[in-house]
């Protein structure tokens, strides 16, 4: 995927149904459940046994930049919208995309200790903003302040149109990627389906990297 | 990064705390005042995002239960030490926090041609089964149980964590979430078999007894346990042998935990509640059935609690004899504090006030 250069505004790029995305390149990217030999405790594999993991199988991605801020748009249909964890057994619905710090970080373990991964994570609970995770491997995730994501997303005939939005370079932060015109770098993504129960490690993902070349 | 150990089974062995904390609580002199609910209540659920929540419950028994029904949701581990699946009890399953019509009734003038109740229409609380027991009079019956986190020697609950959030710890075997760590993903609170994990939706994190760990520290028994009327909650360390706890547990051997079968070791234990004879239709005493049920009994506490209330009966008698019982001694607790929790026997109004080192509630 390519993120081409617009001359635009980042209040007109945060709009999942804004006109500057009607003309941007999408990607179908394939998604898989994390399979259950793969979760990382017995009472979780126990559990999750027999039942699908990670329910939602696709999704289109778009990215777009204005020289200052990089902008991710996300499109997956989604029967039904979860927005809340008002009772124990609710769940939101989420997304994330993921970066290598360096390329060659692992993904399918979420990084390594010594090659540690990036991701933006947005709940649909936590409308807004987007979490900025590190991570050095499964169950590592650590949200840390500063990187400043914004996210705006709607739900609307089955599908949730989603952007995350973030300045290319964050200086003095290093807990979140930097990035710049001109660059490849990767990147990852999951899904988490509220109403099947999926939060941490049961999602849906997809198991390589993609390239981001920003123009 | 290495898994804290302490709680895990590793290599087929489960990691042992150096020292144990442990509770017994005694059936037979609880009276069903709630005032343990209340104590750690005040202490420490008071915030915003804990309405709901009732670290200690009393339940009445025979009944369902807080959550309701938990005995039948699963989790813990079968005889081969495999996790078991369960389920998310519901927060209507627990019981919500109603609100009340306090101002309709103190202020609204309606004093006389309303009652306070609560603003919604419950469905189920906390001892929904109050007052309801079971059996036929005059042979109906029911007893009180009281239940708390476990703190258990292989907790379902750390086991399930993906985050390494649920450490138990080395020095007493208490069992804490670290908040810093829980991402509220509730896998926790799905393994526990004895349902004793809270949600807290404002803070998006589990919670539960922390076995009041800022007061054992400081020598001081736990809320629950130092405001029981009932004096029934004894605490210490299992390895203590001149303490209640082991005695009650190791030596003695009349104080049992409750539904041993789910597999996690509990550390909290049950002196089994003694009853009358049944009479029978003719209104004879049958001596030898108890109103509750032994099989009742037997579901709850296991096969040993027929031995542990023989022996009871048996020393009652040798007390009713004229000969002293050991055991009865214990049990009645003759000496508060020491007779109780003699290592948490400090009184909390007499420990220094800290200029920091945060809040004193
Ligand atoms: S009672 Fe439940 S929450 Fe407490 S230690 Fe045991 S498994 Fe964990
Ligand atoms: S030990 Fe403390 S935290 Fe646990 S139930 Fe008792 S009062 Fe509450």
């Amino acid at each position: 995927m390519r993120a081409h250069l617009r001359k635009v505004t980042s209040s007109a790029l945060l709009q999942p149904d804004g006109e500057v995305w009607l003309d941007a390149k999408t990607e179908q990217i394939a998604l898989t459940g994390v399979p259950v030999s793969m979760q990382p405790t017995a009472f979780i594999a126990n559990s999750w046994t027999g039942k699908k993991v990670g329910v939602v199988d696709s999704l289109r991605f778009s990215a777009l930049h204005n020289g200052e801020s990089l902008a991710l748009r996300l499109e997956w249909a989604d029967p039904s919208e979860d927005l809340d964890i008002d009772d124990n057994d609710h769940f939101p619905d989420g997304a994330a995309v993921l970066f290598p710090f360096a390329a060659g970080a692992p993904l399918i373990t979420m990084g390594s200790a010594d090659q540690p991964v990036n991701a933006w994570h947005w709940r649909a609970d936590r409308p807004g903003e987007a979490h900025n995770n590190t991570a050095r491997g499964i169950g590592t995730t650590r949200v840390t302040k500063g990187a400043e994501i914004q996210t705006s997303a709607r739900y609307e005939d089955g599908h949730w149109k989603l952007v995350f939005l973030r300045a290319l370079r964050r200086d003095g932060i290093d807990s979140t990627v930097q990035l710049t015109a001109g660059q490849t770098t990767q990147i990852a993504f999951a899904v988490w389906e509220g109403s099947n129960g999926e939060r941490g490690g049961l999602k849906a993902f997809s198991p390589q990297w993609h390239e981001l070349s920003i123009d | 990064m290495a898994k804290s150990r302490t709680g895990r089974m590793i290599d087929g062995a489960v990691h042992r705390p150096r020292r144990q904390l442990a509770m017994v609580f005694d059936l037979n002199k609880c009276l069903g005042c709630h005032t343990c609910s209340i104590a750690c209540k005040t202490q420490w659920t008071g915030d915003e995002g804990m309405e709901n929540m009732w670290w200690t419950v009393v339940n009445s028994l025979p009944g369902k239960g807080t959550p309701k029904d938990w005995e039948q949701m699963g989790g813990g581990f079968d005889a081969e030490g495999n996790a078991k699946p369960s389920r998310l009890p519901s927060r209507e399953e627990f019981g919500e926090a109603w609100k009340f019509n306090h101002e309709e009734v103190f202020a609204g003038g309606k004093g006389s041609s309303t009652h306070l109740k609560p603003n919604s229409n419950p469905r189920w609380g906390p001892n929904w089964d109050e007052d309801e027991g079971a059996g036929e009079y005059p042979n109906s019956y029911y007893f009180y149980l009281p239940r708390i986190c476990n703190h258990c020697t292989h907790p379902a609950c750390l086991e399930a964590c993906p985050r390494d959030a649920i450490l138990k710890r080395e020095k007493d075997g208490v069992v804490l979430i670290n908040e810093k760590n829980c991402k509220g993903y509730r896998f926790c609170m799905e393994a526990c078999p004895y349902k004793r994990i809270y949600f807290n939706p404002l803070k998006d994190t589990s919670q539960k007894c922390i076995f009041c760990f800022p007061r054992t520290e400081k020598g001081v028994a736990p809320a629950c346990a130092r405001q029981c009327p009932g004096r029934m909650r004894f605490v210490g360390y299992l390895d203590d042998e001149q303490g209640p706890v082991h005695k009650l547990v190791h030596e003695y051997g009349v104080a049992l935990p409750l539904h041993g079968e789910y597999g996690t070791d509990p550390n909290v234990f049950y002196v089994p509640p003694l009853s009358p004879p049944r009479l029978d239709e003719e209104g004879r005493i049958v001596e030898e059935e108890p109103r509750i049920p032994a099989d009742y009994l037997r579901h709850l506490f296991g096969p040993r609690v027929d031995g542990v209330l023989a022996k009871l009966q048996e020393e009652i008698a040798k007390k009713q004899r004229g000969e002293g019982s050991e055991l009865l001694d214990t049990l009645i607790v003759y000496s508060w504090p020491k007779d109780i929790f003699p290592d948490f026997a400090q009184d909390p109004a007499e420990l220094p006030v800290h200029a920091s080192g945060g809040q004193q509630r």
